[in-house]
């Protein structure tokens, strides 16, 4: 079974679609109440920590791709996002022990407040300053970081079960990440 | 994929109402029943008014005005997050729907349509900050802009007025000053519900007045929506 340790990534791309698929029907009940849960940056964090950079880049465009699609800022934006920060990710892993659960949450926790930043920012090139309400982004993106901090560690070992079964040796939680790349 | 899912949703719906019971059914079809024969009068007043306005037309010489169709279209997703307010309904350029076009309601205007897909469109929600517009005070013919100002938290969307006269005052909470469109821009036909005029306070310049609109509450949680079509002259 040749083809599933050298194209991972499809399998983490369909993995972070499906995610964003729930996401999207989780905001569809939650928008009434004015709150909208972003979880990119967890998706970036196992595409960072886990995949080698090609790999991990290639599992980050088509996300981005879907991404733009729903943003109103010109395309390509959240690409450009997206592979940056995956980027910088990978660059940053070397220094710290990326096996661990807390490197994984906290590369998480901040591409996800880097996004906030980030669209922030192109939010007020695009759409104007007027509607941009820094309590609201602030409260956002603190319940946004509560359900990273409550789902992530599920969402990288399932993924990790999931890469063991589709081709690694292993399929135990144990298997180190450099086999991944 | 997110039309995919509104079909499931529309799916668990369907089983949900199965689950009722004979007489809880028996009971919203009398309802509807009664809704059913009032609107049936409605229609009747309507069709004589609408008669009275053409004839009156005809009488004075005055130009026809936009004739508009309607496409009823379900939501696909909500996406109303802190820098915009968009979502997506599950009609597009197959349906003929133009980009631009308004958006409606019973309770009035929804917004926009920002993005037409082959199968789907994306609208911009009233209370999105880019979606500006001319709108009056009901009673009163002069024109003011309003834009969205976004979502409270926990609280319903919210617009901005501006350009106020210094003569409008909000004396009475309980019965608030009403917004609607102008018709002005030829976008929005006139006389559609925006909201209630609420804190009045003075504008930039000092010779007009700003005041925060509240906008329909049901706007963040709508579940069908209908697109105003024109339909140009000469065309069915």
């Amino acid at each position: 079974m040749k083809f599933a340790p050298r194209n991972r990534w499809i399998i983490v791309a369909i993995a972070h679609y499906i995610t964003i698929l729930f996401f999207t029907q989780l905001n569809f009940y939650i928008a009434p109440f004015g709150i909208s849960v972003l979880i990119t940056g967890m998706l970036i964090s196992f595409s960072s920590l886990t995949l080698n950079h090609l790999q991990g880049s290639f599992s980050l465009i088509p996300v981005a791709f879907l991404i733009d699609t729903k943003t109103p800022f010109p395309f390509g934006s959240s690409l450009l996002t997206l592979i940056s920060l995956h980027y910088i990710a990978v660059l940053v892993r070397y220094q710290f022990s990326r096996e661990s659960e807390g490197a994984s949450l906290a590369t998480a926790l901040a591409a996800n407040i880097a996004i906030y930043i980030v669209y922030t920012f192109l939010a007020a090139a695009n759409l104007g300053t007027e509607g941009i309400n820094a309590f609201q982004i602030a409260i956002n993106l603190l319940i946004s970081s509560l359900v990273i901090a409550l789902i992530n560690l599920h969402y990288q070992r399932a993924l990790i079960e999931i890469l063991g079964v589709s081709g690694s040796t292993s399929p135990k939680r144990s298997v180190s990440l450099d086999e991944y790349g | 994929m997110n039309a995919g899912a509104s079909y499931v949703r529309e799916l668990q719906n369907f089983w949900a109402a199965r689950l009722k019971s004979k007489s809880e059914l028996y009971e919203a079809g009398k309802d509807l029943a009664h809704l059913n024969s009032a609107y049936q009068l409605e229609v009747l007043e309507n069709q004589s008014l609408k008669q009275e306005v053409d004839r009156l037309e005809a009488l004075l010489g005055l130009p026809a005005r936009p004739e508009y169709k309607y496409e009823i279209a379900r939501v696909v997703t909500r996406d109303f997050n802190s820098w915009w307010q968009h979502f997506e309904i599950r009609k597009g350029s197959r349906h003929g729907i133009p980009v631009g076009a308004p958006v409606v309601f019973s309770g009035g205007v929804v917004g926009r349509i920002r993005q037409v897909h082959e199968y789907t469109s994306a609208v911009e929600l009233l209370s999105n900050s880019h979606l500006r517009m001319a709108v009056v005070i009901e009673g009163d013919n002069r024109p003011m802009s309003f834009r969205g100002a976004g979502f409270k938290i926990f609280r319903s969307p919210i617009g901005l007025a501006e350009y106020i006269p210094n003569d409008i005052s909000v004396s009475d909470p309980s019965n608030p000053p009403r917004i609607v469109t102008s018709g002005m821009g030829g976008i929005f036909p006139a006389g559609l519900h925006i909201g209630y005029l609420q804190r009045l306070r003075p504008g930039a310049s000092g010779m007009f007045q700003d005041g925060d609109v509240r906008l329909e509450e049901r706007l963040s949680n709508l579940t069908e929506v209908a697109v105003l079509i024109a339909i140009e002259e000469g065309m069915e």
